[in-house]
């Protein structure tokens, strides 16, 4: 017991010593000798802690290398398995905005509305700003079944001191570095009659079920689009794509709002702007590679 | 300079025994701050600091980039939530292996694999990084121990 302590303990009997009377006496004394008492017990363990350390260097031991060296190869082996479409991985952002790329998109069963993006205090819809408020119109494209031949996607991030920051995932097929927006990019085969992907390009393609993308802006060259209905009311489209769309409230596709739905749509030279690629199912990604490299970048360095 | 190491804590404080010793009020707040770093040190090396570190990054890597609104997390189902439940467990097992660190064994082992699990379900464990953060950081904290004596004694941790 520190003597600053001990000055508050009580020397006299119980009843008999100075202030007693008062009954804020007794309190502030109780109150002070119970502060002093847990300062004291603090230091007394950062005593204890102070002569613990100093007692036997402690530190991490060798033998932390097998289970990294272990750790590694078992990463190192699923990124294998996904890159050979052999393992699917859950692929969810919602944060940045995205660029995104592919050759070919062959969705089978699409449904499409305009809502809110999913998060909050992304990056401004307009300026590339943050904004702690910023929620911002996004088309929330659902797609039952989708296949994409070559996907490129682009996020930028200026981390401060260091400067712009790109995170490059490709996947598939190679990017060109652009699209003409009229014509399927060359190497991408696709059947004449329905549009889909078939032979060399279905073999390599990017396949995910319940895929869904939150873009403000997606452009392409719309090839052999069937069985499209533009109007229909937004809260059935989820029902004739069989998806389900969550969200909050006011995300969720309303009464009469314009909704989208298509059988199948094919898009060539897909170029969108997307806040986040979610998926209730499962994606598989051929040929993935994940890269950051400094400076923003733009689909000529996709390849 | 006076020699924080030598004084106990509530003495380093001004908490003294003796009324006014001057080498201790003189600078008050330099002693607070060497006192405060000399704790900062004993309590680094009495517990697998920079594993949970690590482990702790490697959590908050995640959830940033996985990050959704709470409301749609929740009710969302598993691919929204999936970064909140593999980020905050890792980040969990880094605050356990800091406050409780008994259980740095199976913190360690725990945080190591909630690492390789983040891989199929959060976005590749946040874009790869994050997964090889936990895995490191997991690994040191299951082999935090005593090491052989030195004569360096500034490192360790």
């Amino acid at each position: 017991m520190s003597p600053r302590a001990r000055r508050f303990e009580r020397t006299e009997p119980w009843g008999e010593e100075s202030g007693t009377l008062s009954m804020w006496g007794r309190l502030t004394g109780r109150l002070y000798r119970a502060a002093y008492a847990a300062i004291d017990r603090a230091a007394e363990r950062s005593a204890e802690m102070k002569t613990d350390s100093e007692s036997v260097r402690r530190g991490s031991r060798k033998r932390s290398l097998p289970p990294m060296i272990l750790g590694s190869a078992v990463l190192v082996a699923m990124f294998g398995a996904v890159s050979q479409n052999a393992l699917a991985v859950n692929f969810t952002t919602g944060n940045a905005k995205f660029k995104l790329y592919s050759n070919y998109l062959d969705a089978e069963h699409a449904a499409g509305y305009l809502a809110p993006t999913s998060r909050q205090g992304a990056t401004d819809c307009d300026a590339d700003v943050a904004d702690v408020q910023a929620q911002c119109g996004v088309t929330e494209l659902g797609i039952h079944q989708a296949k994409l031949a070559g996907l490129c996607g682009i996020a930028t991030e200026n981390i401060p001191l260091v400067g712009n920051y790109s995170l490059m995932i490709t996947a598939g097929d190679d990017i060109p570095d652009s699209y003409d927006g009229s014509s399927i990019p060359a190497g991408t085969t696709t059947d004449p009659s329905t549009g889909k992907l078939t032979a060399g390009s279905l073999g390599s393609a990017i396949s995910a079920t319940n895929l869904f993308i939150n873009s403000d802006a997606l452009s392409g060259y719309g090839n052999k689009i069937s069985g499209m209905n533009l109007g229909q009311s937004a809260e059935t489209v989820g029902d004739s794509a069989g998806l389900a769309f969550e969200g909050n409230a006011n995300q969720l596709p309303r009464t009469g709002a314009f909704g989208l739905y298509a059988r199948q749509l094919n898009m060539a030279g897909l170029n969108g702007h997307s806040y986040g690629l979610n998926l209730k199912g499962n994606i598989t990604l051929p040929n993935l590679s994940i890269k950051v490299v400094p400076g923003a970048k733009t689909q000529a360095d996709c390849s | 300079m006076t020699e924080p190491t030598t004084q106990s804590l509530t003495d380093a404080l001004g908490f003294s025994t003796v009324s006014g010793p001057t080498h201790a009020r003189r600078n008050r707040l330099g002693t607070l701050l060497a006192a405060a770093r000399s704790w900062f040190r004993a309590w680094r090396r009495t517990r697998p600091f920079w594993g949970a570190l690590w482990v702790i990054v490697a959590g908050a890597w995640i959830i940033y980039w996985m990050s959704f609104d709470i409301g749609i997390a929740l009710t969302g189902g598993w691919s929204y939530s999936a970064g909140y439940v593999m980020g905050g467990g890792l980040i969990m097992f880094g605050l356990v292996t800091w406050l409780a660190p008994h259980y740095k064994s199976l913190a360690g082992i725990v945080a190591f694999l909630i690492a390789l699990g983040a891989f199929p379900t959060a976005n590749l464990g946040g874009f790869v990084l994050g997964s090889v953060l936990g895995i490191i950081g997991g690994s040191m904290i299951w082999s935090w121990g005593e090491k052989k004596p030195s004569e360096r004694v500034t490192s360790g941790g």
